[in-house]
C-alpha cells in the first residue's frame, strides 16, 4: 500500500509538469486557433536559459523569475511576426510554420549550446527529502514542483476569472467574432495570450531542468504528451487540462508499478478511450 | 470542438509516428573496385537523439583514423561518408541503401543502437557489402542476420559484458539484483543475459525487472518500484541521456546512496554531463577507458585528445578500430569481400581498444572489458593526471575470452538449430 501511495504522489509530480505545457498549448489554441507545434521547443528553451543562468548563479530562483519574462516576451515577438499572418489560414500551415520553428530552435541551440546535454543545479535549500508517512522519503525539490505548479495554476485562473482583461480573453474563447463585433482590440489580447502560453511553458523549462537536465530534444517527446493532455481534458477547458495531466501522470506512475512495460502506450489507450466515448473531452465545452 | 479536437488527436499521433524527425532518402545497388580508385567507407550511426554524443564519438573516431592513416589505404584515398540514422531502423535502411547504390561504397560500418545495426546488416547483406557493426547487440552475427560472408562484429555482445561484470555484482554490490531496463532490444537482450547470468553467481538472484521507454526523462515512478523489490543492488541498463536523467532523479532519491547501482554500459560524455556528485560510487562496465596502461590505447587516446582537446568515450574506438582494419587489409590488397574475410577471420590486433581478436566461427572481435568505478572528486584529485577527466577508475579487468562470450561450439549448435 505505501509503494502504491508513492507512485500515487511521483505521479502526480509528472504530472504537474505536464499539466503547465498543456495549459499553454490550451489557451493558446482555445483563443488563437491555433496549434502550436513549437510548443515543446519553446520549453525547451526556456530550460535551456535557465540552464545558462543557474550555472551563473548557482541556483534556480533568478531563473524563475528571469525565463518566463524572458519567454513572454520571446512568445509576444513570435505572435507578432510569425503567427499573425497565419490567422484564418488552414491549420495545415500553422502546423507547417511552427513545425519548421521547432527544427530551427533545436538546431538553433544544438549550435550554441552542443548536442550533448547541460546540468541545472537544483536549489541547495532543498536537497532533502521530506518523509510524507509513505513508507519512503521524496525529495523536497519535487514537492516544490507540485507547489509551484499549483501556485500557476491558481494564479492562471485568478488571472482569468476574476480580471477584465481575463473576461475578454475567456468570451473570447468562447465566441471571438462576438467580442470584435463589441469594439474589442482583439489583436492585443491574441499577443497577450500567446505570451502568457509561452510563459508558461518557461516556467515548466525552469522546473524540469534540475530533475532531468536540458538537452536540445527535450521538448519533443514531452510535447507529444501534453497534445494528449489538451484532447483529454477537453479542448480550452482551463479545469480539464489540470485535470487530465494529473490523470494520466499517476496513471502512468501506477502502470510503472505492475507493469512497466505498458506504462508508455497508456496516455494514448486514455486519448483513445476519451475521443471514442467523450469526444469533448472529460471536462471539454458541449 | 469536436472537429477540432479530432485534428489535434490527429496531429498528436502523427507527431508520435515521426517521433519529431525528418527522414532522409534511399537508392538502388551495386559497388565499385579498383586499386587506385578512392577506397569508400559508409558510416551510419546516430548523430541525433538519445545516444548523439555516442554516435558523435564514433564519427569522431572514424574522421581521426582517416588522419592518421595520411587518408590512403595502400594507394587508395580514402572516402569517408557519414550518415545520420537518427536511431531509427528505417532511417538507417533507406540511407544504408543510398550509401550502396548511389554511393557505391566498398565498406559499411557504425550504429550506436541494436535496432539500427539489423537493419544496416540487411542491406549490407543484399549487396555483398562487408558490415562492421559497432553496437552491443546479440543479434547482429546470429542467425537469422549473421552473414558470414560480409558480417563483422567489434563491440562486445551483452551477454560477453554480463559475464564479466556478473561475478563482480554478486560478489561486490548485493545478491538481489533489480533490473531496470530499456525496452528495445538491447533491453532485452541485456534481460537474457543478466537473467542467465547472476543465478549462475552463488547466492545471487534477479529481484525484479522494469522497462523504460527509449528517451525517457521521468524515472521517479521507478524509484519506489525498486525500493520495494526488496533489492540491495541495482542494474541500470540504459545509455546516453536516458542515463543522465535517471542518475539526477535516482540521486535526488538517495537512491543511489542506499542501492549499490551498476551501469551496463558507461561513457566519458555522459560521465562529464553527470559530474562527480553523481557518478561517485557508482560502478559501471566498458569496453573501453580511456587511461588504461596500454601503448596502443594511449597512441588512441593522446591522437584523439590532440584533435578533440579531450580524451575519447568508449564508442569513437570501435570506428577508430573499424578503419584500421579496412585500411590494413586493403592495403594488402584483400579488398573484395571473400579476401577480406579471409583476413580477417581470425585476426589477432592490437588497436585502439587493445589487444584484440576477430574469431573464426562468428566473426566477433574478442577484447578485454573493464569494471569501473566513479570516483568522487577529491579521489580523482589524489590519483594524479587529468582529473578533470579521471571520473572513474578500472577496478577489475576481465581479458576478452570465450569464458565470457558464448564459445564456438555453442554458435555453431545454434546456427545448426536454426539451420543457418
Amino acid at each position: 500500500m505505501d509503494q502504491l501511495l508513492s507512485q500515487l504522489v511521483l505521479g502526480v509530480v509528472s504530472g504537474a509538469l505536464l499539466v503547465l505545457l498543456a495549459l499553454g498549448l490550451n489557451l493558446i489554441f482555445g483563443l488563437l486557433e491555433f496549434i502550436n507545434f513549437a510548443h515543446g521547443a519553446l520549453y525547451m528553451v526556456g530550460a535551456y536559459l535557465t540552464s545558462y543562468l543557474a550555472v551563473a548563479t548557482g541556483t534556480i530562483w533568478l531563473a524563475l523569475l528571469v525565463v518566463p519574462v524572458a519567454m513572454a516576451l520571446i512568445g509576444a515577438g513570435l505572435e507578432r511576426t510569425l503567427i499573425r499572418p497565419m490567422y484564418g489560414r488552414d491549420q495545415v500551415d500553422a502546423l507547417l510554420l511552427t513545425f519548421g520553428l521547432t527544427y530551427i530552435l533545436i538546431e538553433g541551440v544544438r549550435y550554441v549550446a552542443g548536442s550533448g546535454g547541460r546540468r541545472v543545479p537544483a536549489p541547495e535549500i532543498l536537497a532533502f527529502q521530506v518523509n510524507l508517512g509513505l513508507g519512503r522519503p521524496v525529495p523536497a525539490y519535487l514537492l516544490f514542483v507540485v507547489l509551484a505548479v499549483a501556485l500557476v495554476v491558481g494564479g492562471l485562473w485568478l488571472f482569468l476569472q476574476k480580471t477584465n482583461v481575463g473576461l475578454i480573453v475567456r468570451a473570447g474563447i468562447r465566441d471571438h467574432i462576438m467580442i470584435r463585433a463589441l469594439g474589442v482590440r482583439f489583436d492585443r489580447y491574441r499577443t497577450l495570450v500567446f505570451a502568457i502560453g509561452i510563459a508558461v511553458a518557461g516556467i515548466a523549462g525552469v522546473l524540469t531542468g534540475p530533475i532531468t537536465g536540458v538537452f536540445p530534444e527535450m521538448g519533443a517527446d514531452i510535447l507529444i504528451l501534453a497534445f494528449v493532455v489538451v484532447v483529454v481534458g477537453g479542448m480550452g477547458s482551463f479545469w480539464g487540462a489540470v485535470v487530465a495531466g494529473l490523470l494520466i501522470g499517476v496513471l502512468v506512475s501506477v502502470t510503472t508499478l505492475y507493469a512497466s512495460v505498458y506504462a508508455g502506450i497508456v496516455p494514448f489507450v486514455l486519448m483513445i478511450l476519451v475521443m471514442t466515448f467523450r469526444p469533448r473531452g472529460l471536462l471539454g465545452a458541449t | 470542438m469536436r472537429a477540432k479536437a479530432g485534428l489535434l488527436a490527429g496531429v498528436t499521433v502523427l507527431v508520435a509516428a515521426c517521433g519529431g524527425t525528418v527522414a532522409g532518402s534511399g537508392g538502388g545497388g551495386g559497388d565499385g573496385q579498383g586499386s587506385t580508385e578512392p577506397l569508400k567507407v559508409g558510416v551510419i550511426t546516430g548523430l541525433t537523439g538519445a545516444y548523439v554524443q555516442l554516435g558523435e564519438e564514433q564519427r569522431n573516431g572514424a574522421e581521426l583514423a582517416v588522419k592518421l592513416l595520411g587518408e590512403k589505404a595502400g594507394d587508395r584515398p580514402i572516402e569517408l561518408i557519414v550518415r545520420d540514422d537518427q536511431l531509427k531502423p528505417d532511417i538507417a535502411l533507406r540511407e544504408a541503401q543510398a550509401l550502396v547504390q548511389e554511393e557505391q561504397v566498398d565498406f559499411l560500418t557504425g550504429c550506436v543502437s541494436a535496432a539500427t545495426t539489423l537493419a544496416v546488416n540487411q542491406v549490407a547483406s543484399q549487396a555483398g557489402v562487408p558490415y562492421l557493426g559497432t553496437c552491443q547487440t546479440e543479434q547482429l552475427n546470429r542467425p537469422p542476420n549473421y552473414d558470414e560472408a560480409i558480417t563483422y562484429h567489434l563491440a562486445p555482445t551483452p551477454s560477453q559484458g554480463i559475464n564479466s561484470a556478473s561475478p563482480f555484482i554478486c560478489e561486490n554490490l548485493g545478491q538481489k539484483v533489480f533490473l531496470l531496463l530499456p525496452d528495445y532490444a538491447f533491453g532485452y537482450e541485456q534481460e537474457a543475459a543478466y537473467t542467465t547470468a547472476i543465478p549462475e553467481q552463488s547466492g545471487c538472484s534477479v529481484a525484479g525487472t522494469a522497462y523504460f521507454p527509449l528517451g525517457t526523462t521521468d524515472f521517479n515512478p521507478f524509484i519506489p518500484t525498486i525500493e520495494g523489490s526488496g533489492a540491495d543492488a541495482l542494474v541500470y541498463g540504459g545509455v546516453g541521456r536516458d542515463q543522465v536523467s535517471f542518475l539526477r532523479q535516482a540521486d535526488q532519491f538517495g537512491l543511489t546512496d542506499r542501492i549499490p547501482t551498476f551501469l551496463t554500459l558507461e561513457d566519458l560524455s555522459f560521465d562529464q554531463e553527470l559530474g562527480f556528485d553523481l557518478i561517485d560510487g557508482t560502478y559501471a562496465m566498458a569496453a573501453f577507458w580511456w587511461n588504461v596502461d596500454d601503448e596502443n590505447v594511449q597512441t588512441y587516446v593522446e591522437a584523439y585528445r590532440e584533435e578533440y582537446d579531450t580524451p575519447p568515450g568508449g564508442y569513437g574506438v570501435y570506428l577508430y578500430n573499424a578503419l584500421n582494419l579496412i585500411a590494413s587489409a586493403v592495403e594488402e590488397g584483400n579488398d573484395t569481400p571473400e579476401t577480406f574475410r579471409d583476413w580477417m577471420e581470425g585476426r589477432e590486433v592490437s588497436l585502439g581498444q587493445g589487444d584484440m581478436t576477430i574469431r573464426e566461427c562468428d566473426h566477433q572481435a574478442l577484447a578485454p572489458i573493464y569494471i569501473l568505478e566513479g570516483l568522487a572528486a577529491d579521489e580523482a584529485e589524489s590519483r594524479g593526471g587529468d582529473a578533470e577527466f579521471g571520473l572513474r577508475e578500472v577496478v577489475e579487468t576481465v581479458p576478452g575470452s570465450e569464458e565470457t562470450a558464448p564459445t564456438c561450439d555453442e554458435v555453431k549448435e545454434e546456427f545448426q538449430r536454426v539451420g543457418g
